[in-house]
């Protein structure tokens, strides 16, 4: 459903990703690991038009667009299909969470406000924020944030969402809710491309695991082929440092 | 020359002295718009990435700040007319009153470039990326999510910035401009300068209720704009 | 006043000019020295609620911040002499109240003025400083007038600088309205220079260049300071 095809991008000097390739399904989870630096973040910047990267493609459908010198209209209609959820979240911070969620509905897509609010209260519904429709993002701690930011991109029903580490900003206590609301949009069907330094979510929910290193991919796999099996030196370097010693992968 | 100390000559020369506030207001007014927008064009060079239109704000910006309001009142004053003069162009009939706006929006813009920019830029990133990825356009996300969040940061810059307009708008009464200040220098001197000191007593209450009335209007519009904002002293 | 501009006139009145930079550099000091301690002396009363006191330091700051300087200027000026004539009549001193050098008054209104200017720098920039390290002070033994002047004061200070440098320049900024006090400063210098032959536009450039070129030092001078406190602090974080 969504192929990304040798996406290259520097900044100044430095080349952040270095010919990028990969192919998502309807339906899937992919999870994205790898140490920081390694341009896991970017690639999903570039795919999103965050970044404008210096080479590559993407194939959307049957839709296929230059990375490099996609048109406004070209990029509007992406963004269109494909919803983002930050690291820091980034709500609005002038909108309480249901505008939050709507905001992309009403002015982004023209669906009536009625309309707009019944689905942003089911997303936020869903998310389990049924008591904060009117809550502000100063209001609510960062993991309610980040679940609003899930629920705004839930709304927008888009073909995929991309996650750009969505629960290394929390606090530890924190981080299961929002695995937990990742997990059900999952099973769901969602198709899903995250980028999470969460292993057990990786082990858990992906279908594939992609390891990138340097800026480019290493090895890519099923959770079981990555985890218990890594073919790669710097895979299984990477695993060990980040892995505790007894964790076993248990199916 | 009379100088003993009578309080009631400052409650005799406040009422005289109100109605002139018009004038006051009306060049604040003139300077605040022409001065607002020409502060905004200054701001979108210092934001925007052509170097030059950056380095000449920035300059502007500076020259501005190290500038007294009574000497750039004076170089307008007598320097358009001289340049206009040099095209064969009399200016010597044209108003006061303009002068006086243009010294005060050039030295407002100034300062707004500055308001409008820290204002901008206080607006983490994030909120414009996560504006375009929920499908806004880019005229949309910068109107419906930068702006109001820059506005609620500008506002308290923006009203210590007329308040500073106001203040230094005093001096136009140098040129001749009849504003509250040139009004109580003229019954001074019609008082053969007796009970100058009461008059400027007067003079000073009227500013500081002006002042003091401003300030309230803008911690009254900050809690209105805040919405999101306030939230977090609730908290 | 038609033809080119009067390049003679506009070095001489140039040099002129300049020779009333002391002046204004001089009050410009005085002022500061003065206002310093007074204004952290107010700002200490804001900030501990001292009663009346703080009421008081309140309203003197809002009537200054409130009015403009001219105005306190004529009202400084109006008053004294009819305060120390009163004066000098109760304690029959023989002095001419209107002989006294202009320059006092400058000194007076000037340190009043900005004396209400630092009680609100100095306030922000105390109550930026994490109540932590009075506490962490006190803590290790220091008395609260050490922790101050070890540890709150340094750092408020790197935090008050860019505000304290905003005071400086508003101030050299504001000896120029001196000319009210008939007080010999860089404009009112220049101006008298140009009464001659009506080189007003001369003598307004050169007013001009001289404050720009002195708030472009001052302004240069303390970021060099802020720089230099700047790494003293982050080596000692």
């Amino acid at each position: 459903m969504l192929e990304i095809r040798d996406v290259y991008k520097s900044f100044g000097k430095q080349e952040i990703l270095k010919g990028v390739s990969l192919k998502i399904d309807k339906g899937d989870v992919v999870v994205i690991l790898g140490p920081s630096g390694s341009g896991k973040t970017t690639l999903l910047r570039c795919i999103n038009f965050l970044e404008r990267s210096d080479q590559g493609h993407a194939v959307f459908g049957n839709v296929e667009v230059n990375l490099r010198t996609a048109t406004k209209k070209q990029v509007h209609a992406i963004r269109q299909k494909i919803a983002f959820v930050f690291q820091n979240y980034n709500l609005f911070n002038n909108k309480t969470a249901l505008e939050n969620v709507t905001e992309g509905l009403i002015i982004g897509r023209k669906v009536p406000k009625q309309e707009a609010e019944k689905i942003g209260r089911t997303m936020l519904d869903k998310v389990g924020l049924s008591d904060k429709y009117h809550a502000y993002p100063s209001q609510l701690s960062g993991g309610q944030q980040q679940r609003v930011g899930i629920a705004r991109a839930l709304a927008l029903n888009p073909d995929i969402i991309l996650f750009d580490e969505p629960t290394s900003a929390l606090d530890p206590e924190l981080v299961g809710e929002v695995l937990t609301v990742m997990r059900n949009i999952a099973k769901e069907g969602t198709t899903m491309l995250v980028v999470t330094h969460e292993m057990s979510f990786a082990r858990d929910v992906a279908n594939t695991v992609i390891f990138m290193d340097g800026g480019s991919i290493v090895e890519q796999g099923t959770p079981k082929d990555i985890f218990t099996n890594p073919k790669e030196e710097r895979t299984q370097q990477f695993l060990r440092r980040v892995l505790p010693a007894d964790y076993s992968y248990d199916i | 020359m009379n100088q003993y100390f009578d309080a009631k000559y400052i409650f005799d020369s406040i009422p005289v002295l109100i109605p002139f506030l018009k004038v006051t207001f009306m060049v604040t007014g003139f300077s605040v718009l022409f001065g607002t927008l020409f502060g905004f064009l200054l701001a979108a060079a210092k934001i925007g990435k052509n170097r030059w239109a950056n380095k000449m704000a920035h300059g502007y910006t500076t020259m501005i700040r190290c500038t007294p309001s009574i000497v750039l009142l004076f170089l307008t004053y007598y320097g358009i007319p001289y340049l206009f003069n040099q095209f064969g162009i009399d200016l010597n009939s044209i108003d006061k009153s303009v002068f006086v706006v243009i010294t005060f929006s050039l030295q407002f813009a100034a300062a707004m470039s500055e308001v409008i920019r820290t204002a901008y830029e206080s607006v983490d990133k994030g909120q414009y990326e996560a504006a375009v990825s929920v499908g806004l356009s880019s005229a949309q996300a910068y109107r419906r999510i930068v702006f109001p969040q820059a506005f609620v940061v500008a506002l308290p810059n923006f009203g210590n910035s007329l308040l500073a307009l106001i203040k230094e708008g005093a001096l136009a009464y140098t040129i001749g401009l009849i504003d509250v200040i040139g009004k109580a220098s003229l019954i001074i001197s019609s008082n053969y300068n007796a009970h100058a000191l009461e008059i400027y007593l007067a003079l000073s209450l009227i500013y500081w209720v002006v002042s003091i009335a401003i300030e309230q209007l803008f911690s009254k519009l900050e809690r209105i704009f805040g919405k999101g904002k306030q939230a977090l002293k609730t908290v | 006043m038609s033809g080119g501009l009067d390049w003679g006139f506009l070095v001489k009145t140039f040099f002129i000019a300049l020779s009333g930079a002391p002046t204004a550099l001089a009050i410009t000091v005085v002022a500061l020295l003065i206002a310093a301690p007074l204004g952290f002396l107010g700002a200490l009363t804001r900030i501990n609620k001292i009663p009346v006191l703080h009421r008081l330091a309140q309203i003197y700051v809002s009537f200054v911040r409130g009015t403009p300087i001219i105005v306190q200027i004529f009202i400084i000026y109006s008053s004294v002499p009819i305060l120390l004539t009163s004066l000098f009549a109760k304690f029959h001193i023989q002095a001419d109240v209107y002989k006294v050098n202009p320059i006092w008054y400058a000194f007076i209104v000037f340190s009043l003025y900005t004396t209400a200017t630092l009680i609100e720098v100095f306030r922000s920039a105390i109550n930026t400083v994490n109540k932590g390290q009075l506490e962490a002070a006190l803590s290790v033994g220091l008395t609260t007038v050490q922790a101050f002047r070890r540890i709150i004061i340094p750092q408020a200070l790197v935090v008050a600088l860019p505000n304290i440098c905003t005071a400086t320049t508003n101030l050299i900024k504001a000896t120029s309205l001196g000319y009210a006090m008939s007080l010999q400063e860089i404009t009112l210098k220049a101006k008298v220079a140009a009464n001659v032959g009506y080189n007003y536009v001369e003598a307004y450039i050169d007013i001009f260049l001289i404050y720009l070129i002195i708030c472009s030092l001052v302004e240069y001078g303390f970021k060099r300071y802020e720089k230099y406190l700047r790494t003293y602090k982050t080596v000692n974080a």
